[in-house]
């Protein structure tokens, strides 16, 4: 009978100190978190530290783990969309279109240009609200805490147009399968376009507090560094990845929605550091914003859900009035089955490659769902961030890398 | 088939793919612009001046419009997307427009409505015996709403829901019902946009708040068409 | 690849070349598909696991490879028997294999041989089952122990939780894990992934 030990790595583990007479202390044991401001969440990182020097570092998880996968094998397709809100929960519709597009691969569905035009835009909106997040909670994780009214400020007005759009704040269950679940109105898109002109502004302001400043220069400049190389060997993808000068991002290497037809730029970093990630992440920005004009200002007419009566609800009207179309709708609400296949489907979130796995056995359920989370594999990229960085540098390292615990651990 | 006549992945202009064995590494990478990483400047360097910039910058917003709402006296404004509790609607006689059929049960994701359905000697002989949402459980996503064949379940405005004990969230029948004049916002909203694509598909208010297959007038129940 | 012994597999809705290999071919597999110029696969996407209760080999796990010179995606699927839930791992190849592998691990009970450190990292060290294995029910099993380390041992104590006598469950085949052995304080801990 083999037992389950856990594996805890102790001072005794390590390389004896050098002899008597050196200055060095012994090593240290710290264990940061897991409810420390600066994880982010529930994270847990188990420290050794030499002096000031970290020489180990082993991230625990698992504090935030709900099972999704799991739930999504006992759940309709249509239901699974709540849960994959609460994975990255700075970008709640980006999740929702990644879980759409890989239903309706599955299922074959057209969706017309308008939905897909309004997918786009959330999207974008979307990675704007998780950067802007990561602007202010980085400010304040380097000393910089007016960064963070600064970035909220923007990101409330933000997430008062998509109130607007989808009736709730956060975690909006605004995706249906075949589109989307209410039109983009024209007194919004007007609403969204004047954001949209201010937005480079502030873009320009967070730069004026940041980008200039000598200490977040001091605090990001030449840590958590990491080569290409490395980051494609751990699988790190997104921003993170970009910012080590690899130009890989899925909007364009495997585009989807409308992102062929849209002008942007990819930037790309020099040297990989957390100075590096912010720049990248802070053209990013700029960069969603021109596609987000472009989108707006020539949103296509038409529907905003397939008119497929097979796998979309039928109009309510008929509903309320036809027995066949009530049939229809119970039909189509309880027992939805896609074909049997199995789909791998990614897009590109704000920290990365967000995949859906779905394996699908013809039923009403997903027989299996896995979700690549991109905050899980970019995290493993902390490990050869941090090692032999000063202990000081791991809150900057933490907060350029940026993950989020909902989607970590599922 | 060997691997390397595999499509691409995905359609459309990704990098194109590179002929073998001549492959420049991470060649997707070619065309991308590169951050600006500049050195600080002198001024940067000395820190004050970006420092006074900054605080100036700061000092500046105290004279702009506050964009925060003080909260308990300044609502939020209420628009009819906004999804706040669900509620029942209330038919003209008191009783629910609700049959007890049990969709929004089925298809609240966190199991968050719980149905009791009974018989009554009304017309529309099927009603709710209890009908119990638990607000604690409800993630306000409109699912219901959007499934009910009835239209008697729909969005409130109601975003605040407070209470001192579990219980009180377990919201019945009595608290659920709402007369159909307080909901007639979302009602109208949600018979605008779940027409969907079908513009045609006009509603006529519904005659005693029931609805009914024009085929129908005039019966008390339809008729068997076998 | 069909070369070292993969099989390609139908396409699927999504179009990806998917290639299927038997347990013994995947080591050799992966060194050429990560090592080879023409194939180039340098960024492992994803691993995933898949409990098919009626088939033989009853687990599969699927790797997503990404070739960045080509943008090219495949997917390989192995076939791990239950009887022995093993398969070389590839931690060597792809440093990202890491977690994909620890994680499958943890939820499959697929032991990856070679693995420098092969842990639990989702669910808390010593959980005696493995959840998203299909005899796994959804609502879990014996939520009324915990796990609490005393003087280095992963011990288990009862929580003092009310449940309604009788309260419904899902029949589960308890043969896999032994919670009545588990709640007297024995250090040991049900054997992984034993039958
Ligand atoms: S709004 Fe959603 S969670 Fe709430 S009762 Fe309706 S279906 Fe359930
Ligand atoms: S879907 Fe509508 S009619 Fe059916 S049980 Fe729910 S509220 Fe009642």
């Amino acid at each position: 009978m083999t037992t389950l030990t856990e594996r805890i790595v102790t001072v005794a583990d390590l390389p004896q100190p050098p002899g008597e007479g050196d200055l060095h202390s012994e090593p240290m044991e710290l264990s940061m978190g897991p409810q420390h401001p600066a994880t982010h969440g529930v994270l847990q990182c188990k420290l050794i530290l030499d002096g000031e020097k970290i020489v180990r570092i082993d991230p625990v998880m698992g504090y935030l783990h709900r099972g999704k996968e799991k739930h999504a094998e006992h759940m309709t397709y249509q239901q699974f969309f709540t849960l994959t809100d609460r994975l990255d929960y700075l970008q709640p519709l980006a999740n929702e279109v990644g879980w759409a597009l890989t239903v309706e691969k599955l299922a074959g569905i057209e969706v017309p240009a308008r939905a897909q035009a309004i997918r786009t835009i959330i999207c974008e909106f979307m990675r704007l609200s998780a950067h802007l997040v990561w602007a202010g909670i980085g400010g304040v994780d380097t000393g910089a805490v007016s960064m963070f009214m600064y970035a909220f400020r923007d990101r409330e007005a933000l997430f008062d147009l998509l109130d607007e759009l989808t009736g709730l704040r956060t975690n909006q269950e605004y995706l249906r399968i075949g589109g989307v679940g209410t039109d983009l109105p024209a007194e919004l898109i007007v609403k969204m376009k004047a954001w949209i002109a201010d937005f480079p502004a502030h873009i320009d302001q967070f730069e004026l507090l940041l980008t200039g400043n000598r200490i977040f220069h001091q605090r990001m400049r030449g840590v958590g560094q990491i080569s290409a190389a490395q980051a494609i060997d751990l699988g790190v993808t997104g921003p993170c990845l970009r910012a080590t000068g690899v130009g890989v991002d899925l909007r364009r290497a495997r585009p989807y929605l409308l992102y062929p037809q849209l002008e942007f730029d990819v930037p790309v970093g020099t040297r990989g550091d957390a100075y590096d990630r912010y720049l990248v992440r802070i053209e990013e920005m700029r960069q969603s914003t021109r596609i987000l004009k472009q989108l707006l200002d020539q949103l296509p007419a038409g529907d905003w859900i397939a008119k497929d009566w097979k796998n979309v609800l039928p109009p309510k009207g008929r509903v309320y009035t036809s027995m066949e179309e009530m049939i229809h709708q119970f039909k189509t609400v309880t027992d939805w089955c896609p074909p049997k296949g199995e789909v791998y489907q990614a897009t590109e979130a704000a920290n990365g490659e967000l995949g859906f796995y779905l394996l699908s056995a013809g039923e009403s359920h997903p027989y299996r769902v896995k979700i690549r989370s991109p905050s899980f594999i970019n995290l493993q990229a902390l490990k050869p961030m941090a090692i032999g960085a000063w202990f000081g540098d791991i809150v900057a390292i933490i907060a350029s890398l940026h993950f989020i615990m909902g989607e970590c651990d599922r | 088939m060997s691997p390397h006549d595999a499509t691409p992945a995905g359609p459309g202009p990704g990098p194109a793919p590179v002929a073998a064995g001549a492959a420049p590494r991470f060649a997707a990478a070619v065309a991308n612009p590169k951050v600006l990483r500049r050195e600080l400047t002198l001024n940067e360097r000395l820190f004050v001046g970006p420092f006074v910039k900054a605080l100036w910058y700061t000092f500046t917003r105290m004279f702009r419009k506050d964009i925060t709402r003080r909260y308990p006296e300044q609502k939020m404004e209420v628009k009819p997307t906004l999804h706040g509790v669900p509620v029942l609607v209330m038919k003209e006689d008191g009783a629910p427009r609700c049959v007890a059929c049990g969709l929004c049960e089925f298809v609240c994701p966190p199991r968050a409505i719980d149905i009791q359905p009974g018989e009554t000697d009304r017309p529309i002989e099927r009603e709710p015996k209890t009908f119990v949402i638990d607000m604690l459980r409800c993630i306000e996503c409109s699912y219901c709403e959007e499934v009910c064949p009835e239209e008697a379940i729909v969005m409130s405005t109601e975003y605040e829901v407070v209470g001192r004990r579990r219980e009180d969230f377990v919201w019945d029948l009595k608290k659920l019902l709402k007369p159909a004049q307080e909901l007639a916002a979302r009602i109208a909203w949600v018979r605008k946009t779940y027409k969907r694509w079908d513009a045609a598909a006009e509603i006529a208010p519904p005659p005693g708040g029931v609805f009914r297959d024009p085929r129908w007038a005039g019966r008390e129940r339809p008729v068997d068409s076998h | 690849m069909t070369a070292l012994g993969a099989e390609v597999l139908p396409s699927t809705q999504d179009g990806l070349a998917a290639f299927r290999v038997g347990r013994d071919a995947w080591p050799q597999l992966a060194q050429a598909m990560k090592r080879d110029p023409q194939l180039a696969f340098e960024l492992l996407v994803d691993v995933a696991g898949a409990d098919f209760p009626r088939r033989r080999p009853r687990f599969e796990v699927v790797y997503h490879l990404w070739s960045l010179t080509f943008n090219r995606l495949v997917r390989v699927k192995v076939g791990v028997p239950e009887e022995d839930p093993q398969i070389a791992s590839v931690v060597e190849l792809w440093g990202s294999a890491d977690w994909h592998e620890r994680e499958t691990f943890d939820l499959f009970g697929i032991r990856f041989a070679g693995h420098p450190d092969l842990r639990r990292i989702l669910l808390p060290d010593g959980y005696p089952w493995h959840p998203l294995r299909k005899d796994f029910p959804v609502e879990g099993i014996d939520n009324s122990i915990c796990y609490v380390r005393e003087g280095g041992v992963l011990m288990t104590r009862e929580l003092a939780v009310d449940r309604p006598a009788g309260a419904d469950r899902t029949p589960v085949d308890l043969s896999r894990g032994d919670p009545a052995g588990f709640s007297d304080g024995a250090p040991t801990l049900p054997e992984e992934g034993a039958k």
